[in-house]
């Protein structure tokens, strides 16, 4: 019997986490926009490029 | 041919400018070339190429206002320290590069802190310190690299709500309660499928699995769920049934029941029903929801206006609100400036343009003493007013003073609402005369039945079908170029029967002018003379002449001399060229007012005149004749030059009313609207009204980030032509509904078959609820996008 109910519950809480950072995602305003991030990851730091270029 | 600019990629078309082995096409593109190269920011070009915006070199550039304490407090979001921060918002922004660069701006200066770009609402937030950097000298900034931020009265009231985010955490929720609760639910749904007894085990742990799912499925019940519950109570309050009613219904009775269920341990109960109702219909809600951030479709007189004027007071300039004018005050408006207030003008030559106001892009000269009403924009020197009437009183804007400005109507989904109330009824009729039958039958199961009837007929295929189908045609028609600010505004557009037509800047080209030439044929070195004196002067006609002239050279002139209003002349190879108005080379008055004309004179002979006419959209002629099944009519603030044209164009029976004041346009809608569906078309401020009024208001505009007054939806100028399909395809969308109710209604009908029959198993309800939610969601996109296909969209891309 143990097991089964162990099981769901390591399993129930895992998700649960999953949902915590889900909330805490949002709280932070990470869906409120979907646009720029995408965006932003493609600018490039040109002080890094330089160092890779020498 | 003609080369593209380096930095914003349009033609190179009057004068160019050579810098750095590198072609621009204007002054403004350089500066922000020779800004980013002296910063280390060229890597911009790198990107994507002539990715720039282009710099409007013809705006005010005034920003001092800004740095006025009682403006500067209300513009900016936070101020403390030495640092503050605020939000533009900027229209132009449109690309990765865009975002880069503007992001980029502490480098450009270092007294920039940080900035920060929204990209959906065209907004940064720049934080700065504002001991080194004026708030006018960020805005000047951003205005010289091509990025003129939008400050209006409007961003006054600013602080609009805050992006609801409480849908995500409801479905989140919902989301993570409907895994748990299906994990949970499943042994038990295994049981009828095994042939030899239940495992001990599973007997053993029911309670433990029932419990949880329970426990799971409170948060759903008592808060991904609750908008329905309180929009069912705010409808009966109302003494309105809306399909939230027979949801909330159905969402009680499940819970209750299942509850009972398992107390008296009869079954698993339905919970992961619940959960997974809750779950899809969040989801449909989402879909709906999301629209197009970056536009406005409320936007009155207010985001129009500027902030502050400057006031004269005893002949010091001093920038002040404009909720601060009074009657009485003197004003100054600068070139490109809007007049807030009907006023007199005093001093200066006014040249007006109405095309804000009536979309016609024609200046209107005005003299001292005249009176000048507010919403035009002064072009040419700076003039000095005398307000007559306050802001908020004068001709345009008391137009938002009207009861139909405060009438609201936002009652989403009107046609899944108006079934619902049919919906309602024949449930309770049939969970009755079932209750009856069974209770006569076996009276033990006549709770089982009736509840299982309820929790079964819960409309949530229904519900979700109208968000994903209208969701659907709304991002269809995003792709065409009609932004539609809900979907109730597609159901509307299905229902009209009138269509009223604006006529300036509507059906008539905005910018385009048709030039025509009357008189003495004149000779390429003439032409070519001409283009050299025009090339001097910024007057709007001079342009559009400049380049309507077909020739490429030009020539050095001399003595040059403009009459603002009137003409200019000059010398050109020993010949005086005037360029003007009748009176300016020598002619009496004309007769024919209603037309814009310049005339040529060389060497005091008069040559001949262009005359200017206003042309009609492209595909004007299509567009009507495929609205045969429309009453046409036709509203106009002009007076009736055009009547003869406009009759060619249009069918029989289209009524033309001429010369109408925007208040008269609103009374025509009004007055349609007792036996009509009206949809406006229109596009300018004197529309706003009208298209406030009708059923479906919508606005052409040639850029949709421009100003647009407040309307169901934009349109934008080059998908005019595909206009009719816009409306065919709403109706489209209206049967595709119907089609989807049919489906979602065939599934009730399954169910009612277990559960009149006293079968309904909760596995029954897992797998029906489910599957006919998600079938809907795929007939709403498959249809949709099969119907897009069909239609022919022969949009003519300019």
């Amino acid at each position: 019997m143990g097991i089964v109910v162990l099981m769901v519950m390591a399993s129930v809480s895992l998700a649960a986490a999953f949902l915590v950072l889900f909330l805490i995602g949002i709280k932070k305003g990470q869906f409120d926009e979907d646009e720029s991030p995408a965006v932003r990851m493609l600018k490039d730091d040109k002080k890094v490029k330089d160092k890779i270029d020498k | 041919m003609k080369e593209a600019c380096f930095h914003c990629g349009q033609e190179i078309n009057s004068e160019e400018v050579k810098f750095d082995e590198k072609r621009f096409c204007c002054l403004g593109c350089k500066t922000v070339y020779e800004i980013l190269n002296t910063t280390g920011l060229e890597s911009f070009y790198e990107m994507n190429a002539d990715a720039g915006v282009r710099p409007d070199t013809k705006a005010n550039h005034h920003f001092d206002f800004l740095d006025t304490p009682e403006i500067f407090e209300k513009i900016v979001d936070f101020s403390e320290d030495g640092v503050t921060l605020v939000s533009f918002h900027i229209p132009v922004i449109h690309c990765t590069s865009c975002v880069w660069l503007l992001e980029s701006l502490n480098t450009v200066n270092p007294n920039i802190i940080y900035s920060h770009v929204t990209f959906s609402k065209k907004e940064v937030q720049i934080s700065f310190r504002h001991e080194k950097i004026k708030l006018s000298e960020v805005a000047r900034l951003l205005t010289q690299l091509g990025y003129k931020p939008a400050v209006s009265l409007q961003s006054l009231d600013k602080k609009e709500s805050k992006q609801s985010r409480a849908l995500l955490y409801k479905l989140g929720i919902a989301g993570f309660c409907f895994s748990n609760i299906m994990l949970l639910a499943f042994p038990e749904y295994s049981l009828p499928f095994l042939s030899q007894s239940p495992e001990a085990w599973l007997d053993a742990n029911k309670e433990f699995f029932r419990w949880g799912m329970f426990l799971l499925s409170l948060p759903v019940m008592f808060y991904s769920a609750t908008d329905y519950f309180k929009s069912a109570w705010q409808g009966l309050k109302n003494k309105f049934i809306n399909i939230d009613v027979p949801i909330a219904i159905g969402f009680w009775v499940l819970f209750l029941r299942s509850t009972y269920d398992i107390i008296f341990d009869i079954s698993p109960g339905f919970f992961d029903t619940i959960a997974g109702l809750a779950f899809f219909m969040l989801i449909g809600k989402w879909f709906q929801q999301r629209t197009y951030k970056s536009l406005a479709f409320d936007r009155d007189y207010k985001s129009f206006y500027p902030i502050a004027v400057l006031k004269i007071n005893n002949g010091v300039e001093e920038p002040t609100m404009l909720s601060e004018l009074k009657k009485g005050d003197r004003i100054l408006i600068r070139n490109e400036e809007i007049v807030p207030a009907d006023s007199i003008l005093i001093k200066g030559d006014g040249m007006i343009d109405n095309s804000f106001v009536t979309g016609e892009a024609r200046l209107i000269e005005k003299k001292t003493g005249d009176k000048v009403f507010a919403g035009g924009k002064q072009s040419g020197q700076a003039i000095e007013l005398e307000i007559i009437k306050e802001v908020n009183q004068s001709y345009l804007t008391q137009l938002w003073n009207h009861d139909a400005f405060s009438k609201d109507d936002s009652m989403l989904n009107k046609l899944t609402n108006s079934i619902s109330q049919y919906f309602v009824i024949i449930i309770l009729l049939i969970a009755l005369f079932s209750g009856v039958f069974w209770y006569f039958y076996d009276k033990t199961q006549v709770l089982q039945v009736v509840t299982a009837i309820l929790i079964i007929t819960c409309p949530c295929a229904l519900a979700i079908s109208s968000p994903f189908i209208l969701g659907n045609v709304m991002r269809i028609f995003g792709e065409k170029g009609l932004y539609v600010k809900s979907t109730t505004s597609i159901e509307n557009m299905a229902k009209i029967d009138k269509i009223v037509f604006d006529k300036t800047g509507t059906i008539t080209e905005n910018q385009k002018t048709k030039v025509k030439y009357n008189g003495t044929e004149l000779t390429k070195e003439e032409l070519i003379m001409v283009r050299s004196v025009l090339k001097n002067s910024n007057h709007p006609l001079s342009r559009i002449l400049y380049g309507h002239i077909e020739v490429d050279d030009t020539v050095a002139i001399s003595n040059y001399k403009e009459v603002t209003g009137k003409g200019q002349q000059a010398e050109v190879n020993g010949k005086k060229i005037k360029v003007g108005s009748a009176v300016f080379v020598g002619l009496e008055k004309t007769s024919e007012i209603n037309q814009t004309q310049v005339y040529i004179a060389i060497d005091g002979e008069i040559k001949g005149k262009y005359e200017f006419t206003n042309q009609y959209r492209k595909g004007l002629k299509q567009v009507v004749d495929q609205l045969k099944k429309y009453k046409l009519s036709i509203l106009s603030g002009d007076n009736d030059s055009e009547r003869k044209n406009l009759s060619k164009i249009f069918p029989e029976g289209t009524q033309f009313l001429f010369d109408q004041s925007p208040e008269m346009k609103l009374e025509f809608i009004k007055k349609q609207q007792e036996s009509h569906k009206v949809l406006m078309f229109g596009d300018g401020l004197n529309d706003a009204g009208a298209i406030q009024q009708s059923d479906v208001g919508l606005v052409l505009t040639e850029d949709v980030n421009n100003f647009s007054p407040s309307c169901d939806a934009i349109v934008k100028s080059d998908s005019f032509s595909v206009f009719p399909v816009f409306l065919k395809f709403s109706k489209i969308s209206i049967r595709l509904i119907w089609t989807a109710f049919i489906i979602s209604f065939l599934y009730n009908v399954i169910g009612l078959s277990f559960a009149i029959s006293g079968n309904l198993e909760p596995v029954v309800a897992a797998i029906l609820m489910p599957i006919s939610s998600i079938s809907i969601v795929i007939f709403a996109t498959v249809s949709t996008r099969l119907a897009s296909a069909m239609m022919k969209w022969n949009l003519e891309r300019l």
